[in-house]
C-alpha cells in the first residue's frame, strides 16, 4: 500500500493494520482469506467493513483479536498502542481482549454460556481483568451498564441466557463489551439473519452503544442500511482485499470502484441488479485484480495487481476524509 | 405426558420389573422349583419336602404365589437361607454396610479425581505428557477390577508388605480398620476414577468446540480460566446421569474387589452363595443391589434437574 | 482398503494390530501353541525354556492354555456382540422408523434395561443354568443391545426424513421393505463401533464370571485360568505366571477393541463402553 504524504494535521490512528494476510491450510488447498489488507481506525469513529459473505471481513476482525483457528497463517502488522498485536503471546493478548479491544460475536444466544447467570457473565469482565472489588460490586456495575442499555428490570441478572430473546442477548453482549471501556469495539455482523424489525432494534442498540462509549467501532456487516445509519467511513472488501475505502456518504453516492458500484446496484432500492459471473475460488483466485473477470470496465492492465491510490480528500484534509481506491481506472 | 411423569413411570416400571423378574427366575429355571427357591444345600426327607412345598406356596396357583411374593417383599422378607441358617434379609443387612463403606468413599473420591484430571486432559489434548497419562488411564479402564485388585494385592501386600492381606480388621481399632480398607479403597478409587476420567475428557473435548468457549476467550479469559469458569460445568452436567448409570457397573466391580481382598461384604456373601448354590441369598442380593442402583439413578436424575438451570426453569 | 487403514488414527492402528494378533492367535492356536493345553507335564514349574510361562498345578503348559484361551474369549465376545447388535438394531430400527408410541415404549424399555446391573444378573442366571459358553454369549447379548438400539434409533430417525425414503413410501413399497433396503444400509456405519464395544464388554464380563467359577468348565478361558490361580493356591504362593499372563491378555484385548472401535472424544460413546 502506498501511503500518502502525511499532512501536518493528520490524527494518529487508534489501530493501524498494514499488509495483513491470512491463509488457511485446508484439505482442499490453501485458502487466501485476506490479502494485504491495510486500513486505519481513528478515535471515536465508526468504520464499517462491507462485502459479500466470505470476502474475509470476519477473518480480519478475528485476526485483530488473534482468535483465528490453529491452521491459520497470519502475516502483517497490526499496530495498537505502539505494539504489534500479532507479536503478542496468548497471555499478553488475553489482557488486551475485552479490556482494550472488545468483540461482539455474531450469534449472541449461542455465544453466552447457557448455565451461568447473565449477571455473572457480564461481571466476569471485571473479575478476569483484575478490576473487580468483589463479586457483588462487579455485579452492581454490570447492573448499571445494563440499565443504561434499557434492561433495568430487577432480577434480570439472576436469569440465564436461554430465558431471553436473541435481541436481549445481544444487549447483554454489548453490555459486556462496554464494561471495561475499551478503546475499540468490534461488532461482527450484528444484524445477520435477523428480520427487519429485529434488525432495526439492533441498529438502535448500536446507536445507543455509541452514545454510551467513546470507543472506536469496527463494524463488520453486509447490511448497507446499518452502515448508512451509524458508520462514518466504509471499507469495501472483495475476495480478501479492500477495494475502496472512504467516508460513507461519498462512497455510497459516488462509488469509485466498479465493484462498489455493482454491489450497490444489488440493493432492492437500486434495482436488484445481480453481479454477473461467479464468486472467485478462494484457493485459486484470479491473477491481478481479483474482480476483473467480472468487471464491465476491465482492460488488459487488470491482470496485474493494482495498488491503493488516494483519490481525493474531503473535509479539509483530516485523515478520515480521505478516499482510497484500488483500481487501474484511477 | 409431561417429562417428570414419564420419568417417574420409567422408575416405577423398573422397580416393578426387577421384582417380578426375581419372582420369575427360580420358577422359570430348569430343575425343581423347590430347590431353586431354597438352595441346593437343603437336605430333607419326604414329608418335610411336602411341608416345605406348602410353606413356599408351590402348591398354589401362580398368580396367588405372585401376590404372596409381593406381600413378602413389602414386609422385607426375602426368604430363608438354609446354608447360612438365617433369613436372607438379615444376612444381607449385616454385610451391606461393609460394601457401602468400601464403595461410597471410593465413588466420591473417584468421581472428584476422575472428573478433575479428565477435564484437564480434555483441555490440554495435544501435549505428549497428556497423551501418556490418557494411555495409562485407558489401560486401567480396560483392566477387569478383580485383576487390578490381584495385582495390587500381590505387589503392595505380598511383596512389599505395606498392607494387610485379608479381612477387615485384626484388632478392631479404627486405625486398624482404616489400614485394612486402604488398599481396596485405593483400587476401587482407581477403577472409578479411570471411568470418570475418560468420560469427562470426552465431554470437555466436545465442549471445547462450542461458541461460548470461543467467546470466553474473546473476553480475555486465558488458559485454565476458560476451562474452570465455563467449560467444566457444561461438560459435567450431561454426564451426571451417565455417571449414575455407571454406578451399577462400579458397584459390581466392588463385589469382585471384596472377593479378592477377602472382605466380609456382599461380594463374599455372593461368592459363598455361588459355591453352595444358595439361591435365596443370590436372588436377594441381586434384588437389593438392583434396587440400590435404580434408587441411585433416581437420585441422580433429581439432582440433575436441580442443577441444570435449563431444566429447572422449564 | 489400504488407504482406509491409513486414514485411521495412530491409536486405532495400534488397536487394529493388537486385535489382529489375538485373532490370529485364536484361529491358528494349534499351530502357534507349543503344546496341547490338556497335556500334563511336571507341575508347578516356573517359567523356563521348555515352558515359557511355566506349568500350573496339573502340569498343563500355561502358554498353550493362554493361546487356546483366546479362542474362548473371542467366541464369547463375538457371539455376545452379534446377539446384542442384532437385537439392538431391530429395536432401534423399529423405534426410529415407527416413532410415536412404539418409540416411547421401546426407549422406555431400553432405559429400564440400562439401569439393571448386568454382571449381577448374569451371575444369578449363570448360577441357575450352569451355562456353556454359548449360553453365556446369549445371556450377554440379551443385555447389551441397549446402546446399539439408541444409536440405531437416532440414525433411523435422521434417515427416515430423507427424501428417498419418503419417495419410496409414496411409491407404495411396504414398510418392511423400506426399513431393510433403505434405512438399514445407512445405519450400518454407526453399528460398527457399537459392535466392537459390545465385544469389549463381553470380554470383561466373561472374564469376570469365569473368575467366579461360573464359566464353561470344558474350556479354559482366560478368566478360568485366573480363577484356578486364585482357588488353587497360585496366588497365595506367589505363582504370578498363573494369573498375570491371562489377566494381561484380557486387558490388552479389551484395549485393542476399544482403541479400534471408539471415538474416545465423544462423551456418549465413552460411557457406553464396558456397560
Amino acid at each position: 500500500m502506498i501511503k500518502a504524504k502525511i499532512p501536518a494535521i493528520r490524527k494518529t490512528p487508534v489501530l493501524q493494520v498494514s499488509g495483513l494476510s491470512v491463509q488457511f491450510e485446508t484439505p482442499l488447498g490453501r485458502v487466501h482469506a485476506a490479502d494485504s489488507v491495510s486500513f486505519e481506525l481513528f478515535e471515536n469513529e465508526t468504520l464499517a467493513m462491507v462485502g459479500e459473505t466470505g470476502c474475509g471481513k470476519s477473518v480480519v476482525a478475528s485476526a485483530i483479536m488473534q482468535l483465528l483457528p490453529q491452521n491459520a497463517a497470519v502475516n502483517g502488522d497490526i499496530e495498537f498502542e505502539e505494539r504489534n498485536l500479532l507479536d503478542l503471546g496468548e497471555k499478553e493478548m488475553a489482557k488486551v481482549r475485552g479490556a482494550e479491544i472488545a468483540i461482539i460475536f455474531q450469534n449472541p444466544s449461542l455465544s453466552l454460556n447457557p448455565v451461568i447467570t447473565i449477571g455473572d457473565q457480564i461481571a466476569e469482565m471485571l473479575q478476569v481483568h483484575g478490576k473487580a472489588a468483589g463479586r457483588s460490586k462487579s455485579i452492581e456495575k454490570a447492573a448499571g451498564v445494563l440499565r443504561r442499555l434499557g434492561l433495568g428490570e430487577s432480577g434480570l441478572l439472576k436469569m440465564y441466557p436461554f430465558q431471553f430473546s436473541g435481541g436481549m442477548n445481544q444487549r447483554i453482549m454489548i453490555a459486556s463489551a462496554l464494561m471495561l471501556s475499551p478503546k475499540i469495539i468490534i461488532a461482527d455482523e450484528p444484524t445477520k439473519g435477523l428480520d427487519s424489525a429485529t434488525a432495526a432494534g439492533t441498529v438502535r442498540e448500536m446507536e445507543k452503544m455509541k452514545d454510551l462509549s467513546s470507543a472506536s467501532l469496527l463494524l463488520i456487516t453486509h447490511d448497507p442500511a446499518l452502515v448508512e445509519k451509524i458508520a462514518d467511513r466504509v471499507a469495501v472488501m472483495y475476495c480478501g482485499e479492500i477495494l475502496e475505502i472512504g467516508p460513507c456518504r461519498e462512497v455510497f453516492q459516488k462509488p469509485l470502484h466498479p465493484y462498489t458500484k455493482a454491489l450497490l446496484g444489488c440493493l432492492p432500492e437500486r434495482g436488484l441488479h445481480p453481479i454477473s459471473g461467479a464468486s472467485p475460488s478462494m484457493t485459486d483466485p484470479p491473477q491481478g485484480c481479483k474482480f476483473h473477470p467480472r468487471c464491465p470496465k476491465r482492460n488488459a492492465k487488470c491482470s496485474q495487481s493494482p495498488f491503493m491510490k488516494q483519490i481525493e480528500t474531503i473535509d479539509s484534509g483530516t485523515a478520515s476524509g480521505e478516499r482510497w481506491v484500488k483500481c487501474w481506472l484511477y | 405426558m409431561p417429562l417428570a411423569a414419564k420419568k417417574a413411570a420409567r422408575y416405577a416400571v423398573a422397580f416393578f420389573l426387577i421384582i417380578s423378574l426375581n419372582f420369575a427366575i427360580p420358577r422359570a429355571m430348569p430343575g425343581d422349583p423347590l430347590t431353586n427357591l431354597l438352595g441346593e444345600d437343603v437336605d430333607a426327607a419326604g414329608s418335610t419336602i411336602v411341608e416345605l412345598r406348602e410353606k413356599m406356596g408351590l402348591d398354589q396357583p401362580l398368580h396367588l404365589q405372585y401376590l404372596c411374593y409381593w406381600r413378602n417383599i413389602l414386609c422385607l422378607d426375602l426368604g430363608y437361607s438354609y446354608h447360612l441358617h438365617s433369613p436372607v434379609s438379615s444376612a444381607i443387612l449385616s454385610r451391606i454396610r461393609w460394601t457401602l463403606l468400601l464403595s461410597v468413599p471410593s465413588l466420591i473420591l473417584g468421581a472428584a479425581i476422575g472428573t478433575f484430571f479428565g477435564a484437564l486432559a480434555g483441555w490440554k489434548r495435544r501435549e505428549a505428557v497428556g497423551k501418556l497419562e490418557t494411555a495409562l488411564v485407558l489401560t486401567v479402564f480396560c483392566t477387569p477390577p478383580y485383576f487390578l485388585s490381584l495385582l495390587a494385592l500381590y505387589v503392595l501386600s505380598f511383596y512389599l508388605g505395606l498392607f494387610p492381606l485379608k479381612g477387615f480388621y485384626s484388632s478392631g481399632s479404627w486405625l486398624d480398620i482404616a489400614h485394612h480398607f486402604m488398599l481396596p479403597v485405593l483400587v476401587m478409587t482407581l477403577f472409578s476414577a479411570s471411568r470418570n476420567y475418560m468420560i469427562m475428557r470426552g465431554s470437555v473435548i466436545q465442549e471445547k468446540a462450542s461458541l461460548y468457549a470461543a467467546y470466553a476467550r474473546a473476553k480475555g479469559l486465558y488458559g485454565n480460566q476458560i476451562l474452570f469458569r465455563h467449560i467444566f460445568k457444561n461438560a459435567l452436567l450431561p454426564i451426571i446421569t451417565l455417571l449414575a448409570l455407571d454406578f451399577g457397573f462400579i458397584l459390581s466391580g466392588a463385589l469382585f474387589i471384596e472377593i479378592v481382598f477377602s472382605m466380609n461384604g456382599m461380594g463374599n456373601l455372593i461368592y459363598d452363595a455361588l459355591l453352595s448354590r444358595d439361591y435365596p441369598v443370590l436372588q436377594g442380593s441381586f434384588l437389593i443391589i438392583t434396587v440400590m442402583v435404580i434408587a441411585a439413578n433416581l437420585l441422580a436424575d433429581l439432582l440433575y434437574s436441580r442443577v441444570d438451570p435449563r431444566v429447572r426453569w422449564q | 482398503m489400504f488407504d482406509l487403514i491409513g486414514a485411521l488414527s495412530a491409536s486405532s492402528k495400534i488397536g487394529l494390530a493388537l486385535f489382529l494378533l489375538f485373532l490370529l492367535m485364536a484361529v491358528f492356536a494349534e499351530a502357534v501353541a507349543p503344546y496341547d493345553p490338556w497335556l500334563r507335564f511336571s507341575p508347578f514349574m516356573p517359567p523356563g525354556f521348555a515352558h515359557l510361562l511355566g506349568t500350573n498345578d496339573l502340569g498343563n503348559d500355561i502358554l498353550s492354555e493362554l493361546i487356546f484361551g483366546s479362542r474362548v474369549s473371542l467366541i464369547v465376545g463375538f457371539g455376545a456382540a452379534i446377539m446384542a447388535t442384532v437385537i439392538g438394531t431391530v429395536v432401534g430400527l423399529l423405534a426410529g422408523y415407527f416413532r410415536g408410541l412404539t418409540d416411547e415404549l421401546l426407549m422406555g424399555l431400553t432405559d429400564v434395561f440400562l439401569m439393571i446391573p448386568q454382571i449381577p444378573l448374569i451371575i444369578v442366571l449363570a448360577a441357575f443354568l450352569r451355562p456353556s459358553f454359548w449360553m453365556t454369549a446369549l445371556l450377554m447379548g440379551c443385555l447389551w443391545w441397549t446402546s446399539t438400539a439408541r444409536v440405531v434409533r437416532s440414525r433411523a430417525l435422521q434417515v427416515r426424513e430423507m427424501s428417498y425414503v419418503e419417495s419410496a413410501a409414496s411409491l407404495g413399497f411396504s414398510r418392511a421393505h423400506i426399513i431393510f433396503t433403505d434405512v438399514l444400509p445407512n445405519v450400518l456405519h454407526v453399528i460398527m463401533p457399537k459392535f466392537l464395544l459390545a465385544i469389549a464388554s463381553a470380554l470383561i464380563a466373561e472374564a469376570s464370571i469365569s473368575f467366579l467359577g461360573l464359566g464353561d468348565l470344558t474350556m479354559k478361558s482366560w478368566g478360568m485360568m485366573i480363577n484356578f490361580a486364585f482357588t488353587r493356591g497360585g496366588f497365595i504362593n506367589g505363582y504370578w505366571w498363573w494369573y498375570l499372563p491371562p489377566g494381561l491378555c484380557v486387558t490388552l484385548f479389551v484395549l485393542s477393541v476399544i482403541l479400534m472401535g471408539s471415538n474416545l472424544e465423544d462423551r456418549e460413546e465413552v460411557v457406553q463402553v464396558a456397560q
